[in-house]
């Protein structure tokens, strides 16, 4: 089954294969029966696994669209900048940041940085194969930052959100130290560059809250986001 | 209708994929990937130099069944460009210490064999497999649901955006502006005002609308995923990974014979 869904003037929604899944209980389709006339084990089922189900489609969607945006948006800094250039590793940093308070803000749902952590790393080890080394430093920083957010006051603070991120970058950064190690271990003088790399990144990072915040601020303006 | 044309035409990475089929296009998306984690893998644990030479040079020749010569010569070009910039900073560290330990050419070009063997693979998957393989794939890894459905929107949406990306940049042409490395040491703020905040805006539009669009279509109340076909390795894709198999144990083997000690992980 293939789905498109597109308005004049919007970006080009793409064909999303759907698992072939039977029609939902709904009064929008005139030929399925209404809830009250199935029978009770498909009834009892069907609701049972809409309501079990912690992650609404809509917001899994949302995940997926910010990951790719934010491969993207990495990827178009570098090739704008060139891949070395500090300023460029701190926008790349700065914009990652942005994207994630931005989706953090949007879903406010316990668990999101992880999702959004776990689908980054899946595809870059699907897709690049060097992520795999970072899955465990990425998932660590992802179950840290989420510890922390929970320990703030949880996804309804803003404070433990930005707290969250910023504690997020760092673990990650440190992560990304101990995988540049091992990559350049017959020379470990190297580490000296990579290690200015990754401090750049974080200054990045670190100024990519205030803008996050600022651009909440706009988003919310334009109604995008709620409180 | 469009947009179907454009997942069967368009390459994960976002660029067009290369019509007909060389062998690198006739090979499961499954069998890439493999080869991808095995090489990642084996860059790390290898460390002797001649080891990963004899990676390089069939990744090389794995690379070169794509028949994007350009792009490949491009890539190990920057790669060489930054093995000389790492020779001469190394060489400047050591002038201004001199108690550092000796500069060895050849152990420090083993940080870039290994960069140049994860480039070739990593390329040969990128640019020879479509959006649509790589879809049909997830789905047969059967990964959880709320995993499955991020990480196919975020592989169906990277082509999308790339497109997004040029569509603004001619836009900005149009308006007189002119993005490069340059207006961007210039005027960091103002381009990423001008390049970041349309893809954001666009991006959370697409969101809104394509996850409406997903729960109407009831997308969520299947008890499992069902992939639309089956798909099987064929006798090549096993050739493929044997073949890969073998040169990473002709690699350990390698390494074996000149010890563990000059930088191994063991």
């Amino acid at each position: 089954m293939k789905m498109t869904a597109s308005a004049p003037g919007a970006p080009h929604l793409p064909v999303l294969e759907v698992p072939d899944a039977p029609a939902p209980p709904s009064a929008l389709s005139p030929s399925a029966p209404p809830p009250s006339e199935l029978s009770p084990s498909v009834r009892s089922g069907a609701l049972r696994r809409a309501g079990a189900r912690y992650w609404a489609v809509r917001e899994l969607v949302t995940v997926g669209v910010f990951a790719a945006l934010t491969k993207v948006s990495s990827l178009l800094v570098a090739l704008v900048g060139g891949g070395m250039n500090p300023l460029t590793l701190m926008l790349k940093n700065l914009v990652f940041t942005v994207l994630a308070l931005v989706l953090l803000f949007k879903l406010r749902k316990p668990g999101t940085l992880l999702l959004f952590t776990l689908v980054n790393v899946l595809v870059s080890m699907l897709l690049m194969g060097g992520g795999f080394f970072l899955l465990p430093s990425m998932l660590v920083a992802g179950l840290a930052a989420e510890g922390i957010i929970l320990l703030l006051g949880g996804y309804r603070n803003e404070l433990a959100l930005v707290a969250g991120i910023a504690c997020y970058d760092i673990l990650f950064k440190a992560g990304s130290f101990g995988v540049s190690w091992l990559f350049v271990r017959e020379q470990p003088e190297l580490l000296w560059f990579t290690g200015v790399v990754v401090a750049i990144g974080y200054l990045g990072a670190l100024a990519g809250l205030p803008v996050g915040l600022r651009f909440l601020r706009e988003l919310r303006h334009a109604g995008i986001v709620h409180e | 209708m469009r947009a179907s044309s454009m997942n069967d035409r368009w390459t994960a990475t976002g660029g067009a994929s290369a019509p007909g089929g060389g062998l690198m296009h006739r090979l499961d998306a499954r069998t890439k990937m493999a080869i991808s984690l095995l090489g990642s893998v084996a860059v790390m644990v290898l460390a002797d130099p001649v080891a990963l030479g004899l990676l390089l040079a069939a990744s090389l020749g794995y690379a070169l069944t794509l028949g994007r010569w350009r792009m490949l010569l491009a890539c190990h070009a920057g790669i060489a460009a930054m093995l000389c910039v790492a020779f001469g900073l190394m060489h400047v560290m050591h002038l201004a210490v001199p108690r550092m330990s000796p500069l060895e050419p050849v152990r420090l070009l083993v940080p870039f064999l290994r960069l140049a063997i994860m480039v070739n693979v990593v390329l040969a998957l990128a640019l020879s497999t479509r959006v649509q393989a790589m879809l049909s794939t997830l789905k047969s890894l059967r990964l959880p649901f709320c995993v499955y459905i991020p990480t196919a929107v975020m592989v169906r949406f990277v082509p999308s955006f790339v497109a997004d990306v040029r569509q603004v940049s001619e836009t900005l042409k149009t308006r007189g502006y002119r993005v490069n490395p340059l207006f961007l040491l210039r005027h960091p703020l103002l381009s990423m005002r001008l390049l970041f905040v349309p893809l954001v805006f666009r991006a959370l539009r697409a969101a809104d609308e394509l996850g409406i669009a997903a729960e109407l279509k009831g997308l969520g109340y299947a008890d499992r995923l069902r992939p639309c076909r089956t798909v099987h390795l064929a006798r090549r894709d096993w050739a493929a990974m044997v073949a890969a198999l073998v040169l990473v144990a002709a690699g350990v083997g390698l390494q074996l014979r000149a010890g563990w000690g000059g930088g191994g992980m063991f």
